[in-house]
């Protein structure tokens, strides 16, 4: 390994999503749409908990699928 | 004898090298400071009068400064270099590897080619170190405080003058410290909760106070306060965040200094006499010597070895190589969940933590705080496991308390860490290999998790924990460290290096210990002390003569 990581890899899609947001964030158009949500904390608590299950999920969800594909190679 | 091109030759303009100049040019001699010195002189692409919010709903350029021209390479350099080394600042890693080439599959240092060093991109925290911690570094304390006040009046410090952590950090002159700038609403409140248990956590030997900044927050010279418009990563604007650059260009208003540019050190030669450094200009590949009669090494600790081993045509030693371990903490405050923040804040380091250790002595794990903000959401979007839609408002709900926590632990010199030189048929190349054993290992992990403990006592909730690549901390030293015997490639106790005359360690090379308190101040005020002991035995060579 060298200094600095190779950069000619092609942008994977999850570099690419991340991406498009990046640019979405940097531009004034979208700005609202980057805005801190401070609505109290209950409100956090309660919205937080339900992303909180969905990443649960995603997180099961991408372990089988990544299981199940290596299985079949 | 013929005469010396210059008194005294300084190789690098970082931290070290640019206050070791000040000193020598104090003297009346005739300095010249030698460095790759790439630079970005723009000024800040943004109105500096507004705030990063104000800037975000307004500003239709600002991708060009928020992303840079090849955002890919940024958002794959931010796990290496962090992300503060925003595109505004990566001038400093420019030509890195054909410099400076390093090969290692478990160190990857960042080593700067740009003007003032890897002070380019520091976070400006500033701390000024205990007795016991010079004494196993292998500094005599004993002047040191003036070396420490001369530094910090020319780097501009801001910071309380009274809390638990004064005595620890800050044992400076009180009158080169700058009131403190305001805390953010996020440190505000960690502040507030950590002093309603104040004595319980003393007693558990963890103490906290806000950051000591070389950020101003009183106009000074020609540089002026923190605007708190939470703009300091992307640029260094009004020039309230100390930068080594600012002293180089104090330095060539002097016309006793030359600033040799665009020139690599590659090997010195050092007699009784006085010393040669060979240097390669790196746009026309050709060899250049400058002779003086003393040599100040403070390319840093990586580079002033190299500098050493190439002198010295060693392909067989290996140098020990200090770095801190550091690790990154992903935390929310619950006092701050789903409150407003103040919009008027800096962007550095608001709080610092400093836990009592214990390892061979007393020592710390040291922790600063950050609120995280002005980076830009997306660069946390891909740690997230939602998709980026849910993701975005997983991290909009958690922005005003989301805080980041960078750990510092204390390195020790090892077998297990060095580098070394090796010929290549290209030209010669540093190798690097550093692995901890099982019980540093544990030393670690047991830190970790009490610090880990405090914040959670202070409502602070760990989420996670990055531990990025060896040499990420972007601190490093111990590569010629001080020595009592006469071993080669070690340092005299007077800053000489061994078997070399005239040719003086003013950076970390020297240190045989690295605290897990930030260096930079040291290491300016070490410069200089290395400096003006050069100096006295010039003057004392010339008597001699006389």
């Amino acid at each position: 390994m060298t200094n600095t990581p190779p950069q000619l890899d092609p942008v994977s899609p999850a570099e690419a999503a991340v991406l498009h947001i990046a640019q979405r964030e940097t531009a004034p158009d979208f700005a609202a749409e980057f805005e801190p949500i401070t609505k109290g904390f209950l409100f956090a608590v309660i919205s937080l908990g339900a992303l909180g299950c969905l990443a649960a999920c995603c997180l099961v969800w991408r372990t089988l699928t990544r299981a199940f594909s290596g299985g079949a190679r | 004898m013929p005469p010396s091109d210059f008194d005294f030759l300084i190789v690098g303009s970082g931290p070290s090298g640019s206050h070791a100049a000040m000193e020598a040019i104090a003297s009346g001699r005739k300095v010249a400071l030698v460095e790759i010195g790439y630079s970005n002189n723009q000024p800040p692409p943004f109105d500096t009068s507004k705030t990063f919010s104000e800037i975000r709903r307004s500003d239709p350029n600002q991708q060009a400064y928020f992303l840079g021209d090849n955002p890919v390479t940024a958002l794959r350099n931010q796990g290496r270099a962090g992300p503060h080394l925003t595109p505004g600042r990566q001038y400093m890693i420019r030509n890195m590897d054909q410099l400076f080439p390093l090969e290692s599959d478990s160190f990857l240092p960042l080593q700067s080619s740009g003007i003032g060093g890897l002070g380019v991109s520091w976070g400006a925290n500033c701390f000024a170190l205990e007795d016991f911690e010079l004494e196993r570094i292998g500094i005599d304390p004993a002047g040191m405080s003036g070396h420490y006040t001369r530094a910090a009046a020319e780097v501009g410090i801001s910071g309380p003058s009274s809390d638990d952590l004064s005595p620890l950090i800050a044992n400076l002159d009180r009158s080169v410290i700058q009131p403190p700038l305001p805390l953010d609403s996020n440190a505000e409140s960690l502040l507030r909760n950590y002093l309603a248990k104040r004595g319980r956590h003393h007693a558990n030997g963890a103490f906290l106070g806000q950051s000591l900044l070389a950020m101003l927050s009183q106009n000074l010279g020609d540089r002026q306060a923190n605007a708190l418009t939470d703009m300091d990563f992307w640029a260094d604007a009004g020039r309230s965040v100390y930068r080594p650059r600012y002293t180089i260009e104090k330095l060539r208003t002097h016309a006793n200094f030359t600033h040799l540019t665009g020139r690599l050190a590659e090997r010195f030669r050092s007699t009784p006499d006085g010393v040669t450094l060979e240097c390669r200009n790196v746009e026309s590949g050709a060899r250049e010597s400058f002779s003086a009669r003393k040599l100040l090494l403070a390319a840093g600790a990586i580079n002033s070895g190299r500098l050493a081993l190439a002198s010295f045509h060693d392909y067989q030693s290996r140098l020990p190589i200090l770095c801190n371990p550091n690790h990154w903490v992903a935390a929310i405050n619950l006092s701050m969940l789903g409150k407003p923040a103040r919009d008027r804040r800096h962007s550095l380091s608001q709080l610092t933590v400093l836990l009592q250790a214990e390892c061979d002595g007393p020592d710390y794990v040291l922790a600063q705080i950050y609120s995280y903000r002005s980076l830009l959401l997306f660069r946390l979007l891909k740690d997230i496991p939602l998709p980026p839609k849910q993701g975005l408002l997983f991290l909009r709900l958690l922005a005003t308390a989301f805080t980041c926590v960078n750990i510092h632990f204390p390195d020790r010199p090892s077998a297990n860490r060095w580098i070394q030189l090796e010929a290549r048929a290209g030209g010669d190349i540093l190798r690097a290999s550093t692995s901890y054993s099982p019980t540093e290992k544990e030393w670690i992990q047991r830190y970790e998790r009490r610090m880990l403990r405090f914040l959670t006592s202070l409502r602070c909730i760990p989420m996670g924990v990055n531990r990025p690549l060896h040499g990420a901390s972007i601190h490093y030293a111990g590569t010629l460290p001080y020595a009592g015997d006469a071993r080669p490639l070690t340092t005299a106790p007077d800053g000489m290096l061994r078997n070399a005359p005239n040719v003086y360690v003013a950076d970390g090379s020297s240190w045989r210990f690295m605290p897990a308190k930030g260096l930079t101040l040291t290491l300016m005020a070490n410069a200089r002390r290395v400096a003006s002991q050069a100096v006295r035995d010039l003057a004392a060579e010339d008597a001699l003569v006389r």
